[in-house]
């Protein structure tokens, strides 16, 4: 449950915040009338960066630290404790030094979530880079240094990327010998329960209950007075449609990439596919500033159309599909195309008539998790859509920075519900397998 | 066409299939370009800009941003950490208290 906040784009996560806690918000309006409050605590700016972004990227780390978990031997608590340190002592000397890998995967996952996200910090109004990247490129005299400051914020993540390999360091962290993997042995929390369990639920109302909380009560307010579903309705036709053309498109572009990367690997396929991998480096504003720049300058023809936007999404997506795609096509084997082959068929024909087919869930699935993620894209959508095209995340960003909420949570409800559709896909295909 | 020469055949044709096709690399080349070319072209567009581009870099404002991400970049990082950890090691103390409930 805990992590489903990461379905939460983080500019619905800013829209909570504000509504919620910003002037003019349910807590302020709730607390005027109880005592008379009329001012809160500055909720724009760090403060509320800073709260929303970590609700919502605690998840990366917390779902590579479990799975850490799991795989420990307790083993080596035991020696620990057998040796005569004590239990909070064993934690910090054995357990956290083993966690340290994932820790450190987790957090640079949430690092690069926190400097590429546009969302929350221009909701926010906090001045990080994407925040002013954009405002420099919106007064259109400073456009030099918008772009400037694009290149310094991919040496910034580049940085990051570094640090954490370093941070990784020589040490080894599997075992000299296999050993015999057994089941954890449960602690007894003891009292210690109720202040683990109040934590666990003081996170969980603010990630989880909070959000709904404020759209159920924002959305309900929106219908008492009238308001209609009408204005929502275009941008969700325009985000399927945009989503579903880039989620197809990005998958039959990985599948070249991934053809070239698994079964002719060479020196010039390497280098094709890290190239295709540049797009999670990079944010998603610096991808979509230099395409407005090339688009200017060079196919003025592209620009302000729904390509361009499109193009936009595969730089963005291309990695994930290429991931989703790969893994599948490692599965089948070379022999089934040589069977082909000896039959008499022509590579190409073999390609459409055998590969494929057996690739089919894997390119499915790949372009189900494109759809969603291209539904919750929003600097792109922002600096990439032609004049007038709207789409629902386009739709809560404006809403919520001009502070009508009802519209706002109207469209972010429509977006999670549209948005379950495929993850609910997912899913089912997932458990299938399983059962 | 006799046994001998197809599988002779097959042969030539699988040894052709160390060099990738025509339809495979050309698609996949301008792929792996296309997602250089947003990052080509901020580089052409900061060059362009010659010595402003190095004024706007050592700007205070500049350093001032920098500042801001790396402090919001520090505290998330720091506060995720803080949440996820116990709460990780938590639940999986939780999970194994109701499987082995005897025990506890």
């Amino acid at each position: 449950m805990t992590a489903l906040s990461l379905v939460v784009p983080s500019y619905i996560g800013g829209f909570v915040i504000v509504a919620a806690l910003g002037p003019r918000g349910m807590f302020q309006s709730l607390l005027s009338k109880l005592f008379n409050i009329e001012h809160l605590p500055e909720i724009y700016g760090l403060p509320g960066a800073a709260l929303t972004l970590t609700l919502l990227s605690y998840p990366y780390i917390l779902l590579t630290v479990r799975s850490a978990l799991w795989g420990m031997d307790p083993a080596l608590e035991e020696a620990s404790r057998s040796l005569g340190y004590s239990r909070w002592a064993t934690f910090w000397k054995v357990t956290i030094p083993q966690l340290r890998p994932a820790i450190s995967v987790g957090a640079l996952l949430v690092g690069l979530y926190t400097l590429s996200d546009f969302g929350a910090v221009s909701l926010l109004r906090f001045d990080s880079f994407t925040r002013v990247i954009y405002l420099a490129y919106q007064s259109s005299f400073d456009r030099g240094i918008a772009a400037a400051l694009s290149l310094l914020l991919v040496l910034v993540a580049l940085m990051l990327l570094m640090l954490e390999a370093w941070t990784r360091g020589r040490s080894r962290y599997y075992r000299s010998d296999s050993g015999s993997p057994r089941a954890l042995r449960p602690i007894a929390l003891g009292v210690w329960r109720w202040p683990a369990l109040a934590f666990c639920g003081v996170v969980v109302i603010l990630a989880l209950a909070l959000p709904m909380a404020v759209l159920g009560y924002w959305m309900v307010r929106g219908m008492q007075a009238g308001q209609s579903l009408d204005l929502a309705w275009t941008p969700m036709m325009n985000s399927i449609y945009v989503s579903g053309l880039a989620a197809v498109i990005t998958v039959a572009a990985s599948v070249p990439v991934a053809v070239l990367a698994v079964r002719y690997p060479s020196r010039l396929s390497g280098f094709v596919e890290r190239s295709a991998y540049i797009g999670f480096a990079l944010p998603g504003i610096v991808v979509s500033l230099g395409l407005v720049f090339f688009g200017v300058r060079y196919a003025p023809l592209l620009y302000q159309t729904l390509m361009m936007l499109v193009i936009a999404y595969v730089i963005l997506l291309l990695p994930q599909a290429i991931g989703a795609v790969k893994s599948s096509f490692l599965q089948v084997s070379p022999r089934m195309e040589e069977a082909a082959l000896s039959l008499g068929r022509r590579p190409m024909q073999i390609m459409v008539r055998v590969t494929l087919p057996l690739i089919r869930t894997g390119m499915l699935a790949g372009a189900g998790l494109m759809f969603l993620t291209a539904m919750k894209e929003l600097p792109a959508t922002l600096l990439l859509s032609p004049i007038g095209f709207k789409t629902l995340a386009t739709t809560i960003w404006s809403a919520t920075e001009e502070a009508f909420f009802t519209r706002a949570a109207t469209s972010a409800i429509l977006l999670v519900l549209v948005s379950s559709v495929p993850m609910a896909f997912l899913t089912l295909r997932e458990s299938g397998r399983k059962g | 066409m006799s046994p001998i020469h197809s599988i002779l055949g097959v042969r030539r044709r699988l040894l052709a299939r160390q060099q990738p096709s025509v339809v495979i690399w050309i698609p996949a080349t301008l792929i792996g370009l296309t997602a250089f070319l947003p990052l080509l072209y901020l580089l052409i567009r900061t060059v362009g800009l010659g010595n402003d581009a190095w004024d706007i870099l050592f700007r205070t404002r500049t350093l001032v941003i920098l500042g801001n991400t790396a402090v919001l970049t520090a505290i998330v990082t720091a506060a995720s950490t803080a949440i996820a950890v116990p709460v990780a090691c938590s639940r999986y103390g939780q999970t194994f208290l109701s499987d082995e409930r005897g025990q506890c």
